[in-house]
């Protein structure tokens, strides 16, 4: 699998038109209905390569663009939320500055 | 040549890069980019996807290797595209993250959860009220206002603008297929013209066998008239000969009758004929 490849499981004969969003691998248990003493053995069964790490962010990413970004009309909520999570992230690396402005010195 | 060679290895390494670059910049661009520039403008250079073994569902290629059991039926699109962003509060948290408390705290549970959390940053200064806090909160109002006032107003003219946008990209795909009718019927009148053409074709060997038919018998008639001709001709020659020859005979033979003829043979004869004219007259009375 080159750059700009399709992912090796992707078969256009079976799936059809290429989802972005979509994990074309064999299906696991969704995390979402998980037990939490299955968690583990559930991250032990995931691929950790880069190049599969960077694909689930790339399906990440496309399921939240076709969530919020690419519908026909779209209201503010994706840049809301882009505008919060900037605001989340740029509080995160500034934290180390932003820690001497604290007006209390116990808690 | 090392140079040269240099030269090039740097052109491609140029070439990926910008490749990647153009596919990351219209991947975060694309939903504020038409997609009619994107191509032309933040194109990808074809060697870099050339070689791929998979292809799109359009390449008859891979329906043709990976069909099961030699049906290559192509599925069709099973996602479709959103009306609408998904719905949610605040103006950026998901509905879904709601639904989520529903089921184990109530309605109530996720807000209570919310100022509980927002609290709880707040009074061990994890989130530091500093002066970026408060130009926050005015933009937070100013944000607010701007959504509750001017928002419906820009969101209709928008939806208006991409209301315009599909319709002006389906009435180009329905003209595209339009075009296409009109040249499968231009093909269909072709193929019935060119059957026309047979006919035509047929009619005009006819044509040229019935004339040639007439050449034939026309100059069958001018042979048969010729050979007629002479014929005619021997046989009037024949005739005229024979005419010829007769009288000649006639003429030959009088002239010896009348050598033969002595005056004693005329006086003799003569009165042989009185006498005969007396023996008439002798009988009659």
């Amino acid at each position: 699998m080159a750059f700009g490849d399709y992912p090796k499981e992707y078969n256009p004969a079976v799936h059809g038109p290429y989802d972005p969003a979509r994990y074309y691998g064999k299906p696991d248990t969704p995390f979402s209905q998980l037990k939490l003493n299955e968690i583990g053995s559930w991250f032990g069964r995931r691929s950790k390569t880069p190049s599969a790490v960077a694909g689930a962010f790339s399906r990440a990413w496309w399921r939240w663009q076709h969530k919020y970004v690419q519908p026909k009309k779209v209201g503010m909520a994706p840049f809301y939320q882009l505008l919060v999570g900037s605001m989340v992230f740029f509080y995160a690396i500034n934290y180390g500055r932003i820690k001497h402005h604290k007006n209390y010195k116990y808690h | 040549m090392s140079k040269l060679m240099f030269s090039q290895s740097s052109l491609v390494i140029i070439k990926l890069l910008w490749s990647k670059l153009s596919k990351f910049l219209t991947m975060i661009f694309r939903p504020f980019i038409q997609p009619r520039f994107n191509k032309q403008f933040l194109f990808v250079p074809n060697f870099i996807l050339a070689h791929t073994s998979t292809c799109p569902a359009s390449k008859p290629k891979c329906g043709a290797s990976a069909g099961k059991g030699g049906t290559t039926s192509i599925k069709k699109i099973d996602f479709k595209r959103a009306e609408k962003s998904a719905p949610c509060r605040f103006g950026f948290i998901p509905e879904e993250w709601f639904q989520f408390f529903h089921s184990k705290t109530g309605v109530t549970g996720p807000y209570i959860f919310g100022l509980v959390f927002v609290n709880y940053l707040v009074s061990k200064e994890i989130y530091v009220l500093e002066h970026e806090y408060y130009s926050g909160l005015s933009y937070v109002v100013i944000l607010y206002f701007i959504s509750k006032k001017m928002a419906p107003g820009i969101g209709a003219s928008l939806d208006k603008e991409v209301d315009a946008e599909i319709a002006e990209w389906e009435k180009g795909r329905a003209d595209q297929m339009k075009v296409f009718e009109t040249t499968i019927k231009d093909a269909k009148d072709a193929q019935w013209r060119a059957e026309g053409q047979k006919i035509l074709i047929e009619a005009k060997k006819e044509n040229v066998a019935m004339q040639l038919e007439a050449v034939y018998r026309e100059r069958a008639m001018r042979l048969y008239q010729m050979v007629k001709g002479r014929l005619d001709y021997h046989v009037k020659k024949r005739r005229t000969e024979n005419k010829l020859h007769q009288k000649w005979m006639i003429a030959w033979i009088l002239e010896n009758v009348h050598k033969s003829i002595t005056a004693d043979f005329q006086k003799q004869a003569l009165n042989q004929a009185i006498k005969d004219l007396a023996l008439a007259a002798s009988r009659v009375k």
